[in-house]
């Protein structure tokens, strides 16, 4: 069920959202994740168009150019919305964290 | 100098879905200097290459189907997103299942998210192992239902198959393999799927489906083991086996080599699968054919299998067999009349099961002596008496309902007469209407049996003592 799953957004998932916030191709998120956290984070070419596929189909990206086989995205105001409540939901654990560790 | 080896083969012992075995095992072989380069259904084949390290990875791609000659766009846009970090396809197929090698040491891995290889590998499963589970379900209530079939026509001869009761078992294990697979798979599911997002890591499927696949081929050869035994005996019903386990080889073979035929004469997906499908059909409607032909001529009751007769004769124009084999209750012993050489007398064990043995005998007098009366009888013995009710009832209906014939005729019915002078438990009278007719039903403590006198017949309480001291005993 991708509908359910994708209620929570995985940090890959995150930072393509997160990488589409401008138009960009699909390759280059590839290279653009790994610059972005200090190559923490990478996210592998089967996933990246598995992922991208699905963010399609929910509406959480639209796709704006094709240029051979070359395709280029943008985040939707759906996909705003997720990362928007993702980003929300990573807040309450750092206040969380801190109010726990009496770190405020 | 002995030529050196360029190629070789291995044996596909592997499931498809062993991603992680799979990729290991074509890691160690690149490092000893083999490359693979194609996957076949039965066979692996590996060319010679620098040995080297190399990284593996099976790629489960669901937009495309093995009927494609090229790669579709989508495919190609697949490859390019692969080929940025270094990856690329291994072998020619354009495929649902692929494999991709990268040069680098270590590279990026193609999956990096567990929850996206799950869902992947859940998908593919719904795409091709829920279809193979479907067929095997197919297959085994298909069986069952010529059983079935079987079972409203000839019930107590079915009862007395112990083959019939070997494709029941297989029927039932398969179709309990089958919805099994479902469940397991399902459980698996869920469990990677908790597994991905509690600890990030991946729940492996191979505990469970190489012993799956093992079991559907155990089973379904099982199964035509039981069927094959069902047609043929002994020696034969093996070599029949082996007959139809060469031809499933050959078809699945055939479908192959038409799918790869197609793909070098560059034909649509579309094209290669209708002509594959189509020419698969054929072969297998030709094998139908051909099997039905074997079975008329080399089955049980075929051409070849029929029982010598003692002596033969001619009248108006046709030969007649005569057979003299030993009956429970001749016509003789109730008269007590000798009549010569002018009856037939044969006797056969139809079946034998764990649950019951079916004789049939029958007395018949040469055709060219039409005032002799004649006698038949059926007889099964049971072995457990908890199908005595069961037999009991099948004669009964069968007689009522003329099963054999598939003429039901109402005004059939048996009536309830009276069972001592019969030395019986039970007896049971055939009525058409009013009209008393000489087919009757005996039950006795260890076997039922129905005996079929002539029209012509009026039996005395003698005979029908003779009758309960040789089936009664």
């Amino acid at each position: 069920m991708p509908r359910a799953k994708l209620q929570t957004l995985t940090e890959q998932m995150f930072y393509i959202l997160l990488c589409l916030k401008e138009e960009c191709y699909g390759l280059d998120i590839l290279d653009k994740i790994p610059n972005m956290t200090g190559h923490r984070v990478n996210v592998g070419s089967g996933t990246l168009y598995t992922l991208l596929e699905q963010f399609r189909e929910e509406g959480f990206i639209r796709e704006t150019k094709v240029e051979g086989r070359r395709r280029s995205y943008i985040i939707t105001a759906k996909g705003e919305e997720v990362l928007a409540r993702e980003y929300e939901r990573i807040l309450a654990q750092v206040h969380d964290y801190q109010l726990t560790r009496g770190c405020k | 100098m002995g030529k050196i080896q360029e190629t070789k083969r291995y044996l596909a012992s592997m499931s498809l879905w062993e991603q992680e075995c799979i990729e290991e095992f074509l890691a160690d072989q690149a490092e000893q200097g083999w490359m693979l380069e194609k996957m076949g259904s039965f066979y692996w084949h590996f060319r010679k290459a620098e040995p080297k390290k190399r990284k593996f990875s099976v790629v489960y791609f669901l937009k495309t189907d093995d009927f494609h000659a090229t790669p579709t766009e989508e495919m190609k846009e697949f490859y390019e997103f692969l080929a940025h970090d270094g990856w690329y396809p291994v072998t020619s197929e354009a495929g649902k299942i692929q494999v991709f090698c990268n040069e680098h040491t270590e590279p990026r891995p193609v999956e990096t998210e567990v929850t996206t290889k799950v869902e992947v590998l859940h998908r593919m499963w719904k795409c091709v192992g829920l279809k193979m589970c479907i067929l095997c379900l197919a297959v085994a209530i298909g069986q069952l239902l010529a059983l079935g079939w079987g079972v409203t026509y000839m019930p107590i001869t079915l009862l007395a198959d112990n083959m019939a009761w070997g494709v029941v078992v297989c029927s039932l294990a398969l179709i309990g393999a089958g919805i099994g697979a479902v469940i397991s798979h399902y459980r698996w599911y869920k469990k990677a799927q908790v597994e991905a997002r509690e600890r990030n890591t991946f729940l492996p499927t191979r505990l469970w489906m190489r012993e799956l696949s093992w079991l559907y081929i155990m089973l379904v050869t099982a199964g035509l083991a039981f069927q094959s035994l069902r047609v043929f005996r002994a020696v034969r019903a093996v070599v029949f086996l082996l007959v139809i386990l060469v031809l499933v080889v050959v078809v699945a073979g055939t479908f192959e080599v038409c799918v790869a035929h197609g793909k070098r004469a560059g034909m649509t997906a579309k094209k290669n699968r209708k002509r594959s499908v189509l020419v698969a059909a054929i072969l297998l409607t030709a094998i139908g054919i051909l099997m039905f032909l074997v079975l008329a001529v080399f089955g049980d009751g075929g051409y070849f299998n029929k029982r010598e007769p003692e002596m033969t004769y001619e009248y108006d124009g046709s030969t007649f067999e005569i057979y003299k084999d030993e009956l429970p209750l001749t016509l003789e012993r109730l008269t007590g009349e000798a009549y010569d050489e002018q009856y037939s007398y044969e006797m056969r064990l139809e079946q034998k099961s764990f649950l019951i043995n079916h004789y049939i005998g029958w007395q018949s007098p040469c055709e060219d002596v039409h005032e002799l009366p004649d006698l038949r009888y059926e007889i099964v013995e049971i072995k457990y008496s908890l199908v005595y009710e069961l037999c009991e009832k099948f004669i009964k209906d069968e007689l009522e309902h003329d099963y054999g014939k598939g003429l039901e005729d109402e005004s059939e019915r048996l009536i309830m007469v009276e069972a001592t002078a019969w030395g019986a438990q039970k007896a049971y009278q055939l009525y058409h209407g009013d009209e008393a007719k000489m087919t009757f039903v005996l039950c006795y403590s260890e076997r039922i049996v129905k005996l079929e006198f002539d029209y012509r017949w009026n039996l005395t309480n003698a005979q029908k003592t003779i009758v309960g001291e040789v089936f009664g005993k």
